[in-house]
């Protein structure tokens, strides 16, 4: 049999002399391949790919001489105007390039294994120089964004990174200059039906291909999110709702409605946009967006509950002003007894990184409105600060399918967002949250779950779909509305227990347990009339480049789809078991740690491309066989909440199996993947834990502490907090090794941070640089000097300047007066206007999120405080067991670390670093005042729990932060002082020499001084242990006595014992014990009766738990990391 | 043409009826809260459901007529319409090979991602090639055979489905015409074309982002919905609704077929009546 022949197209397209002959041939050419696989395979086979870009190219080079400029530009040209005005000038190069693209696109739709040599031979970059609609006819345009959205589309369904080709077409789209024309499309204002088609493209492109972080920068830059958000706002505003603002002039400038089809295609695209904080904040605070919903229609009150009430019945009885919460069911608000776990949820568990600034506004707020509580009222949807909540909520309960799910899926993700989007608004009376709380569990978490549920009975019904439809389909949202439940319920115990009680345990479980089940490969291989014979094929190819080979097929939608609902119900799974025991004990019970356990199985390394093509289907759903990375992070998810519950740890986990294939992912080279495992770890290696041994002698020391060393923030700071959990309670030995391991001199470099002393790098700059008020330089791992000063200046900081929305925001002196008068109303109280927020005032918001998100310095300061922590936390646990080899153990780490080195750090952690010129530093001043506020039971914790700048104290008082400022106002955040005075504590706790040479260390007591009057409770509660420590007597022995007497006289000579006298009137119990022991003690060593000193208290004991606190707690300090 | 869609009234007066009577100057279909001139309402929710179905059937002259008659706007570019129109002409020749090319100038993405609708087409091709050899003796059937072969013998081995129409197709070539079964005989009767066609104007609309059929369409499955349902729970409803077009034809087909072939019936009754209206 003969082998397949070239086809002949093709060779007549080689032949062809003139552009003529070109176009006929290329149209025989397309008309071969649409529908036809095998001619397509033998196309590229025989060098398509090159002969399509060399036309491509030759095309744009003779047409790109006579450039058309306002070819679509006329606003009023009517559809038949512009068509004829487009084909007048349609000439032989555009249809030539117009055939080669659809030939393209055609190829294409074969699939991943065709879209890979299209990629490897460069087609990208010629298809995208016809997108711009100012140069090139909208019929060429329509078609290369459907080429485009094919090739995006293959490239999507390779969940297994086969080739790394295919990575680099989203990167070629959305970055300059051809995001520019995306833009240019969207901002097209006609309703021709050939432009909608082009937009409705774009949207579809963007919603299937924009991943990352640079992808949606450049989108944003480039106005593309403006400009959906406004054609949103003009969709929503022809359908005419109630109560959307009409006396704004931005109404004006929207433009021509889409069509109802287009609605959730353009959520799809903003949801992939919106992925951050920040994005999503320029979203809400569009223009477009917040004209048509005003922001909080609150106008003045002395309690704003009062106002909502009125505000509420006033339109209940039709007479105020209508609103879409008519539109949704009415929940009265939750009153009565406060649920702690509820009025908690949303803001308390938000790692320090966000919840800062804004949550607490946001208690101040709950606080002072809860003390005046007003009769029960209606929870609105105001609760969320825009009426743009509301409106998502409506559409997805009325909408079906992807029309539904695009709703949900952009209303989490402005949920997730909103603690930063909204701290302003007002709350209930029981605190914003917890009304939030009630509407999200009620109207939104049973309504995702109930779609997971039908989506669900639809695909066991009918699992097969045609491909047109794959972003239709019932399999779609199942996967999308399990990503979109994982997302909602996420640090929120309310919405968690919500999902439980809505019943998505046992259908997530459900779910999961199917993904394993075997699913036929339909797409069997066609027959052919020729030879398959490959020797043969492999004589005649004279060209092996990988533009000529098929890329690999990839796995089967069927099988990609199982894969993705797998890690989809995985990381729901994880989230909706985020805190509560019970939960984790029944996801336990529906037998579904074999899954989790099979789906930490890397795949075998292999050459890469050859995964796929040796995992037929049913072995890429074996997981035993492999997994790909999303399904591995999330398994890691899912393991990491379960191994939360000591008792899951102790059983379930540890009958599963689950320390090796953890171990297995330490070493697996993507990072995500690192950090995954190395999470799950902190909690396999707490010292109640069954598996700690097996892994310590599977040498995951040395691999934790090359992860420490690495340049990953994340994976250094996961990987320490690991460490910290091994050496508590470990053997001597294996504190000895793992510190000799992790380094003494990495240690001291990683406490040191530049930039926390102000004595060396800081004033340096300061001095040398003049004006610059920062010349950061932070060791990383490799020790190299990094420059984050000048990263500050990198793309990150430009995303708006080149905005063609006109959002350049302003300089920063600038800012600072709407930054001020933004956070005035969050700190006092009694807001006594809260007025509609202004858009300067929107910028100044979206400056302060964007700020905390993508200013490198500011990141680096954070992460530069977290690690600081952990390596402090590190040492204290090494040194923290009362046995015998305790003061041992203190001895060899001041040895190893050097003793005067280390109580030099410690002290300038200690001292308020501020990088005042040099008189005031002398003046040792009091690190914050006291504000009664921030002090209140119950809500130091919670603020404490954030390292926050010292704006945040007094923001009323100070100039707001610039960039600049910020750094130059640092004060040392709580979480890190407590964890320094405890290594204090502990260095304290060893032998009476010990203590001996700690309070020699006179410069380092005066600095604790000031700190006895520090807001946070647990700092105070420190420095008594501290006391109490110094002036503990080992043995009722005279020497120990002498010794003892003299410490506490030193005490009271360093003013100690003053300042423990007056935290005798402490507000806290906790305070109070602990300073009436150290006053006892100094009382009985220096008194009268000194001499009988000694334990009926049994201080020891308490020593004992209270040196167990920072490895131990699951709840305690440990916890964060969980919570992350 | 607005004949089509007045009910007839019958003179005895169920009081199902009357109540429809009374209804029925009021029976809006799109809610449309800015409407003020409730007046011209029903006929103007008539219309635009009538020139609906002109542009998804493809009817573009008549389409352009009520246009002008009743005063509305085409809500659709006629050259979109005129497209489908001769796509589905070509079809119904038997031109499948120029169908198929006016396909892919149209959208080249339609038949590569739909397979079974390609399979349909050229399955529809290949009949086309075997009806010359078995209506004379003297035509090669060699054509035919080489079209099989390679254009949907390779399909085949991927869906079973395919298999089982290409077999059946083949066959033609076996059995003598006079003494074919009957879903063979059914492969040369011209109401294959007919559904064929159907199937591809739903799909190119479809892929235009717009509904697969007329609004019509879903409007007669819904009447009939609801009449059966209520039927089951024994309302007191008229023995026989018609729905007012052709008598008791319709009101037969209604309850004995179902709905499953309710578009066939109206493909075939409308195709006619397209001949009229196109030629």
């Amino acid at each position: 049999m003969a082998r397949a022949p070239p086809p002949a197209a093709l060779a007549d397209l080689r032949a062809a002399s003139s552009i003529q002959s070109q176009i006929v041939a290329l149209r025989r050419l397309k008309n071969d391949l649409i529908g036809h696989d095998q001619r397509k395979e033998a196309c590229i086979k025989h060098g398509a790919v090159n002969l399509l870009v060399e036309l491509l190219n030759g095309a744009l080079r003779a047409g790109g001489k006579r450039r058309r400029v306002d070819v679509n530009g006329g606003k009023n040209a009517t559809g038949r105007e512009r068509r004829s005005s487009v084909d007048e000038r349609w000439s032989h190069e555009d249809e030539l390039r117009l055939q080669c693209t659809i030939v393209v696109g055609s190829l294409a739709q074969g699939g991943l294994a065709y879209v890979t040599p299209l990629l490897a031979g460069g087609i990208v970059q010629p298809l995208l120089s016809a997108l711009s609609p100012r140069e090139t006819p909208a019929t060429l345009v329509v078609a290369t964004l459907r080429t485009l959205l094919a090739c995006a589309d293959a490239v999507s369904m390779d969940i297994q990174f086969l080739d790394p080709v295919t990575t680099t077409l989203a990167d070629q789209v959305f970055s300059k200059p051809d995001v520019g024309a995306l833009s240019e499309i969207l901002a097209q204002t006609s309703t021709t039906d050939i432009v909608q088609e082009q937009q409705v493209l774009v949207y579809q492109l963007i919603a299937c291909a924009c991943q990352g972080l640079d992808h949606p920068n450049a989108l944003l830059r480039a106005g593309a999110l403006d400009l959906m958000a406004a054609q949103l706002a003009a969709s929503i505003m022809a359908d005419g709702y109630p109560g959307l603002g009409t006396d704004s002039k931005n109404l004006t400038d929207l433009p021509p409605p889409p069509p109802k089809s287009h609605v959730s295609h353009i959520l799809r695209a903003i949801s992939a946009l919106t992925t951050t904080d920040y994005r999503c904040a320029r979203f809400v605070y569009n223009p477009s967006i917040s004209s048509i919903f005003p922001a909080s229609k609150l106008q003045s009150s002395t309690s704003s509950t009062a106002v909502y009430g009125q505000l509420f019945n006033s339109s209940l009885q039709g007479s105020g002003p209508e609103t879409l919460d008519r539109l949704l069911p009415q929940l009265s608000t939750a009153f009565g007894k406060p649920e702690t776990s509820f009025s908690k949820a949303f803001p308390a568990l938000g790692s320090f990184a966000s919840s800062s600034e804004y949550s607490r506004a946001a208690s101040l707020f709950a606080e002072s409105a809860a003390a005046k509580s007003s009769s029960p009222t209606r929870t609105t949807t105001q609760e969320f600060g825009t009426q743009l909540v509301t409106w998502l909520l409506y559409k997805a309960r009325t909408e079906t399918g992807l029309d539904r799910l695009s709703a949900v899926w952009q209303l989490t993700l402005i949920i997730k967002a909103k603690d930063k989007i909204f701290p302003d608004s007002p709350p209930g009376e029981s605190g914003p949250s917890r009304n939030r709380d009630r509407i999200l569990t009620y109207l939104l978490v049973p309504l995702i779950v109930r779609m997971i549920e039908e989506a669900n009975n639809e695909t066991k019904n009918n699992p097969i779909v045609e491909p047109q439809f794959r972003h239709l389909s019932p399999l779609r949202i199942k996967e999308l509305a399990m990503s979109a439940l994982a997302q909602l319920v996420e640090d929120s115990k309310g919405l968690q227990q919500a999902a439980v009680d809505a019943g998505a345990i046992k259908l997530l479980c459900q779910i999961l347990k199917r993904t394993f089940d075997p699913i036929p490969d339909r797409r069997g291989k066609m027959w052919t009339p020729y030879s398959t014979d490959t020797n043969m094929e492999m004589d005649e190819e004279t060209d092996q480049s990988k533009s000529t080979q098929l890329g690999s097929r990839g796995l089967s939608p069927e099988v990609v789809h199982a894969l993705r609902c797998r890690a989809a119900a995985m990381e729901a799974l994880a989230q909706i078991g985020q805190v509560d025991d019970n939960i984790r004990k029944t996801i336990i019970e529906s037998g579904i740690i074999a899954c989790v356990v099979d789906s930490l199985t890397a795949y075998q390394e292999t050459p890469v491309g050859t995964v796929a093509e040796s995992l037929s289907n049913a072995d890429a759903l074996d997981g035993k066989k492999g997994n790909p990375i999303v399904v591995i992070v999330a398994a890691c998810n899912l393991a990491r909440a379960l191994s939360r519950s000591v008792n899951i740890l102790r059983t379930s986990l540890i009958d599963g199996g689950l320390a090796k294939p953890i171990y297995l992912l330490l070493k697996h080279p993507n990072m995500s993947v690192k950090h995954g495992a190395v999470n799950v770890l902190c909690n396999l290696l707490l010292s109640f834990s069954p598996m700690r041994d097996e892994l310590i002698q599977g040498g995951c020391i040395k691999i934790l502490c090359e992860h420490a060393h690495s340049a990953d923030n994340d994976l250094q700071m996961m990987s320490l907090w690991a460490l910290k959990h091994l050496v508590y309670q470990a053997s001597p030995d294996t504190k000895i090794s793992c510190l000799d391991e992790l380094g003494a001199g990495w240690l001291i470099q990683t406490l040191t941070g530049e930039m926390r002393d102000p004595f060396s790098s800081f004033t340096r700059a300061t001095a040398s640089q003049g004006s610059t008020p920062i010349g950061m330089g932070t060791p990383n791992a490799a020790g190299e000097q990094v420059d984050l000063l000048n990263a500050a200046d990198d793309p990150t900081m430009d995303v708006d300047a080149s905005s063609t929305s006109g959002e350049d925001e302003p300089e920063d002196d600038a800012m600072a007066d709407s930054i001020t008068s933004l956070n005035l109303p969050r700190y006092l109280p009694n807001p006594p206007a809260v007025q509609r927020p202004t858009n300067l005032q929107h910028r100044a918001r979206l400056k302060l999120i964007k700020r905390d998100e993508q200013n490198a310095a500011v990141m680096a300061w954070k992460h530069e405080v977290r690690i600081q922590e952990q390596a402090l936390d590190f040492l204290r646990n090494l040194i923290s067991d009362p046995q015998s080899e305790q003061d041992k153990m203190i001895d060899h780490v001041l040895a190893t670390l050097d003793a005067q080195r280390l109580f030099d750090i410690l002290l300038s952690k200690l001292r308020p670093s501020s990088p005042q010129p040099a008189p005031q530093r002398d003046q040792p001043r009091q690190p914050h005042g006291k504000h009664p506020a921030l002090t209140t039971p119950g809500s130091a914790a919670r603020f404490a729990a954030s390292a926050t700048y010292s704006p945040a104290y007094s923001t009323h008082r100070h100039p707001p932060p610039s960039t600049a400022s910020i750094l130059s106002q640092i004060t040392t955040p709580p979480d890190l002082l407590v964890s320094t005075i405890f290594l204090i504590v502990h260095i304290a706790n060893g032998r009476a020499s010990q203590r001996q040479q700690l309070l020699s260390q006179t410069p380092l007591m005066s600095a604790t001084l000031p700190l006895f009057s520090h807001p946070d409770r647990r700092i105070r509660t420190a420095l008594c242990w501290l006391a109490h420590n110094l002036v503990w007597l080992d043995s009722n022995s005279t020497d120990d006595q002498i010794s003892a007497r003299q410490r506490a006289r030193e005490l009271r000579n360093l003013g100690v014992e003053e300042k423990v006298r007056l935290a005798l009137g402490d507000e806290h119990r906790d305070v109070v014990e602990r300073a009436r022991g150290v006053v006892d003690s100094i009382e009985k060593l220096l008194g009268p009766e000194d001499g009988h000193a000694g334990g009926q208290r049994s201080p020891r004991d308490d020593r004992g738990l209270l040196a167990g606190r920072v490895g131990v707690g699951l709840g305690g300090p440990g916890a964060r990391a969980w919570e992350r | 043409m607005s004949t089509s869609t007045v009910s007839a009234a019958t003179p005895s007066k169920h009081p199902f009826e009357r109540r429809v009577e009374e209804v029925k100057p009021s029976k809006t279909l799109k809610r449309s809260p800015r409407c003020t001139d409730l007046k011209n309402l029903p006929n103007r929710d008539l219309n635009a459901i009538i020139m609906d179905y002109f542009i998804s059937e493809g009817y573009p002259d008549a389409a352009r007529m009520l246009a002008k008659e009743a005063n509305i706007k085409p809500t659709a570019d006629e050259h979109s319409i005129s497209e489908r129109v001769a796509i589905r002409n070509a079809i119904h020749c038997g031109d499948i090979q120029s169908a198929i090319e006016r396909i892919n100038e149209l959208n080249p993405q339609i038949l590569d991602s739909d397979q079974t609708l390609h399979f349909s087409l050229l399955n529809l091709q290949l009949i086309e090639l075997i009806k010359p050899v078995i209506t004379s003796q003297s035509a090669d059937p060699t054509p035919a055979l080489d079209f099989a072969t390679s254009q949907l013998a390779p399909r085949v081995s991927v869906n079973r489905e395919f298999l089982e129409d290409l077999e059946r197709t083949m066959s033609l070539l076996i059995f003598p015409l006079e003494s074919l079964q009957p879903q063979l005989a059914r492969l040369l009767q011209p109401s294959l074309r007919i559904e064929v066609a159907s199937k591809v104007n739903e799909a190119i609309l479809q892929m235009q982002g717009k509904r697969r059929e007329a609004k019509i369409k879903d409007l007669v499955r819904l009447r009939a919905w609801a009449e059966n349902k209520a039927r089951e729970s024994k309302k007191d409803i008229p023995a026989k609704l018609t729905l007012g077009l052709d008598g008791d034809k319709d009101h037969r087909r209604e309850h004995e077929d179902g709905l499953d072939h309710d578009d066939d019936d109206d493909d075939e009754r409308h195709g006619n009546g397209a001949d009229i209206m196109v030629h």
